[in-house]
């Protein structure tokens, strides 16, 4: 299910004197199986371009296409409801869209909202359970007896649930700590790899989209700065800094060293992995020059 | 020698109704003018020390002594005078209608008078170069600068000691900068003295000392260096590593030989290209 | 969107009346509830009307805002209105359709009661327009300072008030935020059975209440790491002055009472 965005604006309060046009000029493609990055600072318009992906905001003007159904500002809320199921959005912070009594309840309201029997969002909810890293007793518990980071998981399980075909992430992580980040990234791109779920990630991180993206969604000022994989959007650093974003880490230390060593390392260079690999070549180069 | 503004020595706390001590045993110290930092993971006990060092829990035993004064009912108003906390959450510590209001409610509760209030307000507010949002309401604030309107507001009481309970965790890179910043000019240049209690690896690096806990006690303590050379431990425990340690470990164990003495990418970059113009 | 419907509310401005101390707004509002019931005739009505809309028009708030604010209860003065003229059986009979008249006593009475309650509501909007919650609450808590004697926790009152209002934008946020993730989660809002209607707003409310219990226990803590412990012994940042201005409106309204005393049949 391939998602193209096209010449797409959003202007909150149109028409009134709050009017703000948070989005412009948006064309965009993300393909079926992918796993997309957006990123860009606070304000660029990440979050009301992710609003769009499964209707909860419609385009002032320009349309959305998910799947075979278009998005335009004509489109009724109600006829938006089907997408809502094809398309699942795991909010920032998404433990505070817990209320049943139990887990297993919350988990399965998701799925019983489109229609599922019992019986079926039931056997669901256990399946997901473990997915997420949680023991299935849990499921009789209630969700405010479990800590944050519990929380987080089973409010993940409940968008899951859904079974949607593509998967939007907003900062899935923040606030946890780097255990339970790493977990939780982990998941998702197993989920991403295994199941072929487009996924499409909302974050601050420079190392994430580094590490798990295939194709980069760059923001600013509200709206596309760049587009293109890790490597193309990391290889010009200095104008990235220049909209206030920075390269992650392993991206910094590749230039740092070539510039010192004066050499240029192959390889992309993008997660610690990589890194490794490139910098103990250099070495064993060297050491096979000596012998 | 410098003067030792807090010790806490064989702190014990439990919360109501549960069997597991939250805090177990903690001793440490901190100077004056220090950065301290504490880590660990989710719940390893990090937050409630802040808690109880302030008064606002109750230790089952142990003694927690401020500026030479033991903390108990007596002091307890004194010892939050001179001691300033930035919670995690920067809207539910802002309790003012604007900025400059936010800033007056500690003085205001100290029974400070209106003229020196005014003063001291404003003086907070330039010290976090907040100076343009005066009159602000909170909604219009981003999180980094609530932040910064929290710290101000501690400023104005001219404290001793700021506490960080995880008060960047909910910012984003911007905003966690601009937090940190703030913070190492008031330690640089009015030797205030900071605890910083966090996961986040950049406040971890710029502390003078480090304590790192794990389930409720204190498992080691050192600089930086120190605690970041103890590799894949600190991973055990749920946290995590600088970019450079881990590439450093991860080069050491193909054979490269790397000291384990630094942490930053420069350092790492420096090291690299002795051993490559040497072969 | 939510947002601007309440904070739409002040109108801000740096007009003579934006500027009055708000005690004295009030103050001026709680005798105009007593004035306006000395009007009983033509004269009086019309000094009062000349009065009212000379205050609207030193406060520079466009007629179209306070016209905005009558909407709502449009409805309430048309039919106080009608149940005059129907109902007062006075003077000449102007109208007569079937066993129904219609006199002149009641069309000038149906019209100096509606009068009276859109005047009274355009000098209460008059505050709403010109003065921020803030300093209405500020006024509240002086001028009910003397209650504290009779152990009216008028400090704890006024503290309430202040901090509702400083989350209610922050709460509208939330609410806004829960809407879009149970909508997510495949929740209409819009529409649906009752029972899914009920179910809907449950999974509003629910996560609704759990955050704010969460935040006010936060800010209590928040509060007390700050060294709030009470009004006992507190001194205040936010100060209120009385003006010259301020006494000449007071008087300005006295003289008011004075004169449709005077002049009233």
């Amino acid at each position: 299910m391939d998602i193209i965005f096209q010449k797409v604006e959003h202007v909150y309060n149109a028409n009134s004197p709050f009017a703000r046009r948070a989005l412009y000029d948006v064309d965009i493609m993300i393909e079926s199986g992918s796993y997309v990055a957006v990123v860009g600072h606070t304000g660029s318009g990440k979050s009301t371009l992710l609003q769009h992906l499964n209707g909860l905001l419609q385009p002032t003007s320009g349309t959305v296409t998910v799947g075979n159904q278009t998005i335009t500002n004509k489109k009724r809320q109600r006829d938006l409801k089907p997408l809502r199921k094809q398309v699942g959005i795991v909010f920032q912070f998404p433990e505070h869209q817990l209320f049943e009594e139990t887990v297993e309840k919350d988990i399965c309201f998701g799925p019983m909202n489109f229609g599922v029997p019992e019986e079926k969002a039931k056997r669901k909810a256990r399946e997901l359970i473990k997915l997420v890293g949680l023991p299935e007793d849990v499921l009789s518990k209630s969700p405010f007896d479990l800590s944050g980071g519990q929380m987080r998981r089973v409010a993940i399980a409940g968008v899951l649930a859904m079974e949607p075909d593509v998967i939007v992430l907003d900062e899935p992580t923040a606030g946890l700590d780097p255990r339970g980040r790493k977990e939780i990234m982990e998941m998702f791109y197993r989920l991403h790899r295994e199941k072929q779920m487009t996924t499409v990630l909302v974050t601050h991180s420079m190392e994430d989209a580094a590490a798990y993206a295939d194709y980069m969604i760059v923001m600013h000022k509200g709206t596309v700065w760049k587009t293109g994989t890790p490597q193309q959007i990391f290889q010009d650093s200095d104008s990235l800094e220049e909209i206030g974003l920075n390269v992650p880490e392993t991206v910094r230390l590749k230039k740092e060293l070539e510039k010192k060593l004066g050499i240029t390392l192959p390889s992309p260079c993008l997660t610690i992995e990589e890194t490794v690999d490139a910098i103990q070549k250099l070495f064993s180069k060297v050491n096979t020059h000596d012998e | 020698m410098t003067e030792t503004i807090l010790s806490v020595e064989k702190l014990c706390f439990r919360y109501p109704n549960q069997s597991d001590y939250a805090v177990q045993n903690v001793t440490f110290q901190a100077k004056r003018g220090e950065w301290l930092a504490i880590v660990g993971h989710n719940g390893s006990g990090k937050s409630t020390i802040a808690k109880l060092l302030i008064g606002l829990l109750r230790p089952e035993s142990g003694v927690i002594k401020l500026f030479h004064h033991v903390l108990d009912e007596q002091t307890v108003w004194e010892i939050r005078r001179r001691v300033g906390m930035v919670f995690q959450n920067p809207d539910n510590q802002f309790v003012g209608t604007t900025v400059e209001d936010d800033v007056a409610f500690a003085l205001e509760n100290n029974g400070v008078p209106r003229d020196e209030m005014v003063k001291r307000v404003h003086e907070a507010i330039r010290q976090v170069h907040m100076e343009e949002f005066l009159h602000h309401e909170p909604h219009h604030l981003s999180g980094g600068q609530k932040q910064r309107v929290a710290i101000a507001g501690i400023l104005a009481l001219r404290p001793d000691l700021i506490i960080l309970d995880e008060a960047t965790s909910m910012l984003d890179p911007k905003g966690r900068q601009e937090v940190l910043d703030t913070v190492r000019d008031l330690n640089k240049k009015q030797r205030i003295t900071v605890l910083s209690i966090t996961h986040d690896l950049e406040e971890v690096a710029k502390a003078d000392r480090v304590i790192v806990m794990n389930r409720g006690e204190i498992m080691t303590e050192g600089t930086p260096k120190q605690i970041f050379a103890l590799g894949t431990k600190l991973e055990r425990i749920g946290l995590d590593l600088p970019f450079a340690v881990k590439i450093r470990d991860r080069l050491k164990q193909c054979g490269i030989p790397l000291s384990s003495s630094y942490f930053t990418i420069e350092e790492l970059v420096e090291e690299l290209w002795t051993l490559y113009s040497k072969r | 969107m939510m947002n601007s419907m309440i904070i739409g509310k002040y109108v801000p401005g740096n007009s003579v009346i934006h500027r009055m101390d708000p005690r004295a707004k009030l103050l001026i509002i709680f005798m105009y509830v007593f004035i306006v019931f000395l009007a009983n005739n033509s004269v009086t009505y019309a000094v009062l009307t000349v009065f009212t809309f000379g205050f609207l028009a030193l406060s520079r708030i466009p007629l179209s805002f306070v016209i905005r604010g009558l909407k709502p209860i449009i409805w309430i003065i048309v039919f106080t209105f009608l149940l005059h003229v129907l109902m007062t059986k006075e003077g000449d009979v102007l109208y007569q359709i079937g066993s129904f008249s219609i006199y002149e006593g009641g069309v000038k009475q149906g019209i100096f009661i509606s009068l009276r309650f859109l005047l009274l509501i355009i000098i209460t909007t008059l505050l709403t327009l010109t003065t921020t919650p803030i300093e209405v609450t500020d006024g509240v808590e002086i001028l009910l300072a003397p209650l504290k004697k009779m152990r009216v926790p008028v400090h704890e009152l006024a503290l309430m008030m202040s901090i509702s209002l400083r989350f209610i934008p922050t709460l509208m946020e939330e609410t806004e935020k829960i809407m879009k993730a149970q909508t997510a989660r495949g929740v209409d809002f819009t529409g649906g059975r009752f029972s899914e209607r009920m179910k809907a707003i449950v999974s509003l409310l629910v996560p609704l209440f759990i955050s704010s219990f969460k935040r006010a226990e936060e800010l209590a803590t928040a509060m007390e790491a700050r060294g709030y412990r009470g009004g006992e012994g507190r001194t205040k940042f936010r100060q209120l002055v009385w003006k010259w201005t301020d006494t000449a409106f007071l008087a300005a309204v006295l003289l008011l009472a004075v004169v449709l005393f005077v002049l009233r049949s």
